[in-house]
């Protein structure tokens, strides 16, 4: 059957136009869209500019960069593992500064930090016995890329 | 007409209301798989740590004391453990209900307010894949996604036959689906840019991310092959290669022309993936948002062959997405004829069947191959043909 055969065979079919577009829609549809766009891709660049895996999208690579860099940020000092929170707004205290601290005074990379943490906080919990569970790591930071430096971090399980 | 005018058309028309209640009921099969653990199943099988439950509760990875860390963000007070249990289990609620169309509107919405709240709350860090699912809920959520697939739509038929204010839309305004794929291109572009690093582009992180591989490997009995993972030449190429990939995608999606393409790649980036590492939803909420790359006119073509003809049934059967309309009639002598709304024929027999296979999702990846094999060797015969 050729194409002119087959188009023959369907003439009769209803023809109707998949789409309309009205006016008012298409103007304030195109702002929310430009909107849209530049908000979210404002927000992707401030991720990547202060390195803050929360306001980027897609993975982060730098969770492995994550340096903990004052010991007694984990350590024990009388207190329960409850007590290493991370220090919420403005500057912390300089004993519960981490990572660029000259900046930020906030952890590098702040998710890739508290996934960091986490992960070690998870680790040491469940296989601590009943006295002080030692854990090292080695991360480098972006100033010491080439320099891998090694911590160590201790954990008390309550 | 100019660009302006031109994205006033991509963002002002109406479309049928069906592409957004398939996008609904995938999303929420989505957020009920991420509430119920069954995410990248296989990497977490093999590393034993695969669990299911309703819903799983993964707070602090359940043993590490609740408030031990508090959370990211200044403005949240870090819940107790029966807090974040309640608000998980009617997380698990509100995906099933947006999966059945209950509510849909509303349960669009819950579903993105507790995803966020269990994200934001989260010590474990900031996981993307949930940011993602509860960012395109949220968009679903503007739109009427309960017009179509849902109970919603059945008990509004039933009730219109009393009044007519019962009603369903049948078309609406495209725009909540535009954002749904402007969301798609800005994940992409984002997961593309953010890799410009040492830490990837010397193929050390994916290294990384792969370090268990031998032991999966082993576990598969196919550790033979274990030694081709020490040469650091993989993983830089892989990372270069992701790099390229996923930059293609943020774009290829948008272009009529690449779309297939996009559709093959992002398929065997995310299978890729979701096989090598551990990443929750993510390529679960990446697939189910292809699907608003699909042309969003149900039933934009129509398919007519004969009664006997067993792809017939074959099309009915696997056309998920509702693309086609099957019309049985003897009139064809046993040919195969697509015809668009516009009543146009697209194409007949051999290039029909083609077409076809390639719209169903069952067949796209075979029949998207070999459409492109056939059409470079037709392509050379019609050179050589020439020359």
């Amino acid at each position: 059957m050729t194409t002119h055969e087959a188009q023959g065979y369907k003439a009769e079919m209803d023809s109707e136009p998949a789409t309309t577009a009205t006016g008012r829609r298409g103007v304030v549809g195109a702002v929310v869209v430009v909107v849209f766009v530049v908000v979210w891709c404002l927000a992707g660049v401030r991720g990547i500019v202060v390195d803050d895996s929360r306001w980027v999208w897609g993975m982060f690579p730098y969770v492995l960069k994550a340096k903990v860099e004052r010991i007694d940020f984990l350590n024990d000092k009388g207190q329960r593992i409850g007590s290493f929170k991370l220090p919420k707004r403005g500057r912390p205290p300089p004993a519960l500064q981490v990572g660029r601290s000259d900046d930020r005074g906030y952890g590098y990379g702040k998710g890739a930090w508290d996934a960091l943490i986490t992960q070690l906080g998870v680790a040491a919990f469940q296989t601590a016995p009943k006295n002080t569970v030692v854990v090292e790591i080695q991360h480098t930071t972006r100033r010491s890329e080439r320099e891998p430096v090694t911590e160590i971090v201790r954990v008390v399980r309550p | 007409m100019n660009a302006w005018q031109r994205l006033q058309h991509w963002s002002g028309v109406d479309v049928d209301v069906d592409l957004f209640g398939r996008l609904r009921v995938l999303f929420g099969i989505v957020a009920v798989c991420k509430f119920i653990g069954l995410t990248s199943p296989l990497p977490r099988l093999l590393h034993g740590t695969f669990e299911l439950g309703l819903p799983l509760h993964r707070y602090g990875e359940s043993t590490f004391p609740p408030g031990a860390l508090g959370t990211s963000w200044w403005f949240l007070e870090t819940p107790t453990l029966a807090t974040y249990t309640l608000v998980e289990t009617i997380g698990l609620i509100v995906s099933v209900s947006m999966m059945l169309g209950v509510l849909s509107r509303l349960s669009s919405l819950a579903v993105f307010v507790t995803s966020l709240w269990l994200l934001l709350v989260d010590p474990a860090g900031f996981k993307h894949n949930l940011w993602a699912m509860a960012v395109f809920a949220g968009l679903l959520a503007l739109s009427p996604c309960g017009a179509s697939h849902s109970v919603d739509a059945f008990v509004r038929r039933r009730l219109q036959r009393f009044a007519d204010v019962f009603a369903m839309p049948t078309t609406t305004w495209i725009l909540p689906l535009r954002l749904v794929q402007l969301q798609v291109g800005v994940i992409y572009l984002f997961s593309t840019l953010r890799k410009f690093n040492d830490g990837w582009s010397t193929g050390h992180l994916l290294r990384t991310t792969v370090q268990q591989m031998p032991e999966q490997l082993e576990a598969l009995g196919l550790s033979v092959f274990t030694p081709l993972l020490t040469w650091p030449g993989w993983y830089i190429a892989g990372a270069w290669l992701t790099v390229g990939l996923e930059g293609f995608l943020a774009f290829g999606f948008f272009s009529q022309r690449w779309r297939p393409w996009a559709f093959a790649i992002g398929i065997v980036l995310h299978v890729w993936i979701d096989i090598a590492l551990d990443v929750g939803a993510y390529s679960l909420v990446m697939f189910a948002a292809y699907v608003a790359f699909i042309e969003p006119v149900p039933r934009a073509h129509t398919v007519h062959l004969s009664a006997t003809d067993r792809l017939r049934f074959f099309v009915r059967v696997c056309d998920w997405l509702a693309r086609f309309n099957v019309v049985a009639s003897e009139a064809t002598s046993g040919h195969v004829i697509v015809v668009d709304s516009a009543g146009i024929v697209v194409a007949t027999d051999r290039a029909a069947i083609i077409f076809v296979l390639r719209r169903l999702p069952l067949t796209f990846a075979p029949a998207f191959v070999f459409d492109v094999v056939d059409q470079q060797r037709r392509h050379r015969a019609a050179r050589r043909q020439a020359l």
